[in-house]
């Protein structure tokens, strides 16, 4: 079986970067091989110009794979001393990294006794505290709390926008990966099938949705761009056109109850994309 | 680079009490412990046991017996739990995740025997400081003369540390490789409890002043036996002392354990494919 076939990924530098596909479509193995925990049974690899395990790759990469495991004897501080050491930093900086996930008060504590939130917490600090270029988070958001979640969006978006760093996540929550991403690629059966900035693939697919007093009406003003949807009307238009498009309708006297955003949502294209794959 | 994961492991090793306490503090701390109980008792009880009131005791060859006990397969439990923790750690609570992309694998298994190698030898250190106390107390406690050790001591005293430390080796390598091979701590635990007692057995059977260079080669605690024997001067029989034209192939064929062990756990662990611990 080819758990990944002839891919090839080219990711921007800073951003969030996206990852999604199902189950056993090579995501974990993608991060793994390039970690190097696992070795391909045939072909190469190559990842930043260099081969998986050289120094200079594992330099440039820190991960989070699924929710860490961790050494009962040490405390939180302790692991990411341990762990900056084996990376080859001399002095690192436990409170600062502990800091920005935010579990200074829990410096400490025996991770033994963490939640599950807060392992995933340490462990991304654990991936940062060797500052790395790239960090590879697979399912960071696995068992957390929706509080949790929340924060660890806001840190994924502030680690790439404040600190510069690439972030290549992988999750199967779709709405967490399109409020976070700025690019998305599928993978299917170890493939690519798909590649695309996520506020373009968005706009492509959503449509204005109008619920008016009186359907007909609208749909008679609206013309050939409109198509009815239940008791609402569907207006294929960009958000910026939808400013005029309304104030010119209220103008013409139509009595406008709500207007709102649909079908712009990643699952559609993700479906999309892995049902076509099906296909084939 | 193989000082950082030497530092990083050695950092681990220092905080995980129980693995220090049980595999290599608790030999040297219990033979102290119960030498002393028993001097104490010797000394006060049994004021009146032939030779113990009268006459002068030899602080050179106390100190090498306390470090050869390292030799006996009941020692050697603790080494090999302590070899079984160090090898199989990262196994055991599923961590190779997080430290095999830090670093190389060969270097993050050379820094686990080193950290083994440090312990041992600092356990070593221990006997023998433990059999230099226990003698100085029982010297005091029953009036005895000590006898300092001549000037040969010291090429003594590092030829039996050296045989004793290499046989402890050669039993954290193959704890290693079997640790590295099954993944799992009490796997490595019980195959190096086994390697240890029956090369005892064995050795029992196969008398080290009769046996043919073959066996040395198959029993790396008879040729660790052999070396102490010689570099402390002692009989292995009564009347027989080791044989000097032994005493190269021996040191080779523990070099070879060690060398074996080392590789098979390396290539092991070189080709392993880490997704789940």
């Amino acid at each position: 079986m080819t758990a990944l076939d002839r891919l090839s990924l080219s990711i921007p530098q800073g951003g969030v970067y996206g990852i999604l596909g199902a189950n056993g479509t090579g995501k974990s193995t993608f991060f793994r091989l390039c970690l190097d925990l696992l070795r391909p049974g045939g072909g190469d690899l190559t990842v930043l110009g260099g081969r998986p395990g050289s120094a200079q790759v594992r330099r440039a990469i820190g991960a989070m794979i699924e929710t860490p495991r961790y050494y009962p004897f040490l405390t939180a501080a302790e692991t990411l001393v341990m762990l900056g050491r084996a990376s080859g930093i001399a002095a690192p900086d436990p409170a600062y990294w502990l800091g920005r996930v935010g579990l200074a008060d829990a410096a400490h504590r025996k991770v033994h006794h963490f939640s599950v939130g807060m392992k995933q917490r340490l462990g991304i600090a654990a991936a940062l505290v060797s500052r790395p270029q790239i960090l590879i988070l697979d399912e960071p958001t696995s068992g957390m709390d929706p509080a949790g979640i929340q924060d660890m969006r806001a840190l994924m978006r502030e680690l790439a926008a404040r600190d510069g760093i690439t972030i290549i996540l992988s999750s199967h929550l779709l709405d967490e990966v399109q409020r976070v991403c700025d690019r998305v690629a599928i993978f299917n059966r170890g493939k690519l099938v798909a590649e695309e900035r996520v506020d373009a693939l968005v706009a492509e697919r959503e449509k204005l949705r109008l619920l008016a007093a009186s359907p007909h009406a609208l749909l008679a003003a609206l013309g050939a761009g409109a198509v009815p949807d239940g008791d609402g009307v569907l207006v294929a238009i960009t958000r910026a056109q939808a400013p005029a498009l309304l104030r010119e309708l209220i103008a013409g006297g139509a009595e406008i109850i709500e207007a709102r955003w649909v079908g712009g949502g990643l699952e559609k294209f993700y479906l999309e994309q892995t049902g076509a794959a099906h296909a084939d | 680079m193989l000082t950082d994961a030497i530092a990083a492991e050695g950092y681990k090793f220092r905080r995980n009490q129980s693995v220090l306490f049980w595999g290599f503090a608790f030999v040297p701390l219990a033979v102290l412990v119960f030498n002393l109980m028993l001097e104490t008792y010797l000394g006060l009880h049994n004021p009146g046991i032939v030779g113990r009131r009268a006459g002068e005791v030899a602080l050179g060859p106390q100190i090498l017996h306390g470090i050869g006990l390292a030799g006996s397969s009941f020692a050697q439990i603790f080494f090999v739990a302590g070899a079984a923790a160090i090898f199989a750690g990262e196994y055991r609570w599923e961590t190779w995740r997080l430290l095999a992309p830090r670093n190389s694998r060969i270097n993050l298994l050379a820094a686990k025997f080193a950290v083994y190698a440090m312990a041992c030898a600092a356990s070593l250190a221990g006997l023998g400081l433990g059999a230099l106390l226990q003698t100085v107390y029982g010297a005091v406690l029953n009036g005895m003369t000590m006898a300092m050790p001549p000037a040969a001591f010291g090429g003594q005293l590092l030829g039996l540390f050296l045989a004793t430390w290499a046989e402890l080796l050669v039993v954290g390598v193959f704890t290693a490789a079997i640790a590295v091979a099954g993944r799992a701590m009490t796997g490595a635990l019980l195959a190096g409890i086994f390697f240890s007692f029956a090369q005892g057995i064995a050795m029992a059977i196969v008398h080290p002043w009769e046996a043919p260079l073959r066996y040395f080669a198959m029993l790396p605690a008879m040729c660790a036996y052999l070396l102490r024997a010689w570099a402390s001067g002692q009989q292995i029989a009564p009347g027989v002392f080791a044989d000097p034209a032994l005493l190269l192939p021996a040191s080779g064929f523990l070099l070879l354990w060690i060398a074996a062990g080392g590789a098979v756990a390396a290539a092991l662990f070189q080709a392993q494919d880490l997704p789940r611990e």
